[in-house]
């Protein structure tokens, strides 16, 4: 017969609800992983899936994500004539709130350099690409918009005619793609204040553009993306890029890192202290309750002493018992997660490997602190049944 | 088996530490058991029978003096108990006042317990088990928890327990003192039939002399000291 078993079918009721209460703080753990892999998943997503291999910005600039960039309107043509560049799209985005049946929503607007690319990167959760030049949106479920929905964006009426699911930007805002003409023209139209505090500004200090930029805004590019024709050397078109003097060139391993360990690095940190954070308490939560079952049951080992077990059937008993914890706990952390975090509002993912390892973390914690327990059982004396 | 005692115990002395003064619990106690004998331990409260108890069953070693078993000497003061748990696994059996049973585990499964630890395979042991019970009258509580059980069933159970790995030796603590006058009679017939039939040597602390006519011998111990050893009706 196995003890620890009978122990856990006589007060099943208890185990049950120790089993969900460290489940809870499993499943917190699995949160706080997965909003991190989430996190960056997001932060990435445009750069990883848009297939470009270089990123060509404002001068000066680690642009478009982690600072602001905004290119003149021949850089496209420019850069088409360089040799070794094999395709050329224009990338603008830039976050708007607007009204739609009385809902305020927000959306991070990504323009698509059709009729080169119509979205068809994309994974659709429904509808088409775009297919005409103006006023249709491929719209991710997030933003609260729904396929054949029609809403007003500056001065004109959009169409969604595509969606997708979980495609948001790095502060979580649903991703919204338009042509990249209808996202320059969105982003030409201020508000009447606005423009009033510009004409402010400009009266008041003598400065050339009404913008206040030294950039040209009529496009409102903010990059190009390039890739490279097959057999070209990406140090050869990097350095004619740079020989204009007025870009940037930026590599997908170069985004890559100015969004991880530039923009998120803080956020990431944080994510990552609060982790352990929640690591410790979870640990000392289980090796608390593994150790007042063991005190709890000091009487019984001291009669299994007394009538003469081995050591080895109370130190099973205790790690036994430990372990089912643990793994009731990781089971039930796992279930609920799976129940709860796809309606959280940032996407949360539980990576198989990450769930390893977190169970990996709790198995090491049940084995230390069902040590702790064994020591102090293997102190108790045989006749301390008698007290 | 030779025909020698089961149980010796030769000059036992136990004393302990309690803060500057030195209490001895027992001084000098010697006696010895047979195979078959039921032999009570009686005394004023105080006067060392548990403390004997503890030294006879390897629980404690004594101060001065020596336990023998069938002959081998196994516990003196510098004995470490904890290796002897093997020997009394195998070789003594106990049973006190509160029943001590396993709360999670069936009645069958406490008695089946104290054989699985003895390496016997877990459908023998329960079997095993149920004939013990049965024996004791409880066959229709093989498969209940001990919460379901009352006070002189539970003791019954710790019996079958004790008895389960057929030990030579039977030490008992007080096992009357929760029961009313007819059970605890009744308890006390329990033991001299198991001495009867199965061979052991019993050795029961008691207050209650009401059923003294059971035991072989009676050993009254006043401050740790034997003062009288008479035999039956003597
Ligand atoms: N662990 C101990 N530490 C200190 N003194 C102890 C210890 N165990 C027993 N004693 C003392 O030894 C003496 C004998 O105790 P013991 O328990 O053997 O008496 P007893 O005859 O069983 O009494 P009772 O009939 O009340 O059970 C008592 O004075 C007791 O206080
Ligand atoms: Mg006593």
């Amino acid at each position: 017969m196995n003890l620890a078993l009978a122990d856990v079918r006589h007060g099943f009721l208890r185990f049950f609800l120790t089993m969900i209460g460290v489940g809870f703080l499993v499943m917190a753990a699995t949160g706080m992983i997965g909003l991190y892999r989430g996190i960056v998943g997001d932060a990435l997503l445009i750069v990883d899936r848009i297939g470009a291999d270089l990123w060509v910005v404002q001068g000066g600039r680690a642009g478009p994500f982690s600072e602001s960039s905004a290119i003149s309107a021949d850089v496209d043509r420019r850069c088409a004539g360089v040799p070794g560049v094999g395709s050329v799209r224009r990338f603008a985005q830039i976050s708007r709130q607007f009204s739609f049946e009385g809902r305020e929503l927000r959306a991070a607007i990504t323009g698509l350099d059709a009729p080169t690319d119509r979205g068809d990167w994309l994974t659709l959760a429904s509808g088409r690409t775009l297919a005409a030049g103006h006023f249709e949106a491929i719209a991710d479920e997030s933003i609260g918009l729904r396929l054949g929905d029609r809403f007003a964006l500056a001065h004109d009426d959009y169409t969604v005619v595509g969606t997708t699911r979980g495609m948001v930007d790095a502060s979580g805002d649903g991703l919204m793609f338009l042509t990249v003409a209808d996202v320059s023209a969105i982003a030409r139209t201020r508000s009447a204040e606005e423009i009033l505090l510009a004409r402010a500004a400009a009266g008041a200090t003598t400065a050339a553009a009404p913008t206040g930029s030294s950039v040209p805004q009529d496009g409102k590019i903010s990059a190009i993306l390039l890739t490279l024709s097959p057999g070209a050397d990406e140090t050869e078109v990097r350095s004619r890029l740079l020989a204009w003097g007025d870009v940037a060139v930026l590599s997908r391993a170069d985004q890559r890192s100015l969004l991880l360990d530039q923009r998120l690095w803080r956020l990431r940190l944080q994510i990552l202290a609060f982790t352990g954070v929640l690591m410790v308490v979870m640990s000392i939560v289980i090796s608390l309750i593994i150790y007042m079952l063991t005190l709890e049951k000091l009487h019984q080992i001291a009669m299994l002493k007394l009538i003469g077990a081995r050591n080895r059937v109370i130190v099973a008993m205790i790690l036994e018992q430990s372990y089912l914890i643990g793994a009731g706990a990781l089971g039930l952390g796992l279930l609920m997660s799976m129940l709860v975090f796809p309606h959280f509002p940032r996407r949360v993912i539980i990576a198989p490997l990450d769930f390893t390892l977190l169970s990996l973390v709790v198995g090491v914690v049940c084995g230390l602190a069902g040590l702790l327990g064994i020591s102090r059982a293997l102190r108790v004396r045989a006749q301390e049944v008698l007290s | 088996m030779n025909g020698g005692p089961v149980l010796a115990v030769r000059d036992a002395t136990r004393r302990y530490a309690s803060g500057d003064t030195v209490v001895t619990a027992l001084d000098g106690v010697s006696f010895e058991v047979h195979a078959g004998e039921l032999v009570a331990v009686v005394g004023p409260s105080g006067s060392g029978k548990s403390t004997l108890l503890l030294i006879a069953g390897l629980l404690e070693p004594p101060s001065a003096g020596d336990v023998r078993f069938h002959g081998a000497r196994v516990s003196d003061p510098g004995a470490d108990l904890d290796r002897l748990r093997d020997f009394r696994r195998r070789n003594i059996g106990f049973v006190f006042q509160k029943a001590n049973l396993i709360p999670f585990l069936t009645a069958g499964e406490n008695v089946a317990l104290a054989m699985e630890i003895d390496d016997v395979p877990p459908r023998d042991a329960r079997r095993h088990a149920e004939r013990l019970l049965d024996g004791l009258g409880l066959g229709s509580r093989v498969g209940n928890l001990p919460t379901r059980l009352s006070g002189g069933e539970q003791q019954r159970v710790a019996i079958a327990r004790a008895l389960a790995n057929d030990p030579a030796l039977l030490l008992v603590d007080e096992p009357t003192a929760a029961l009313d006058g007819r059970r605890g009679r009744q308890v006390i017939g329990l033991f001299r039939r198991i001495a009867d039939e199965r061979g052991a040597a019993i050795v029961v602390v008691t207050h209650d002399l009401r059923a003294a006519d059971h035991f072989d011998r009676t050993i009254e111990l006043i401050d740790g000291r034997i003062v009288d050893e008479r035999g039956r009706g003597g």
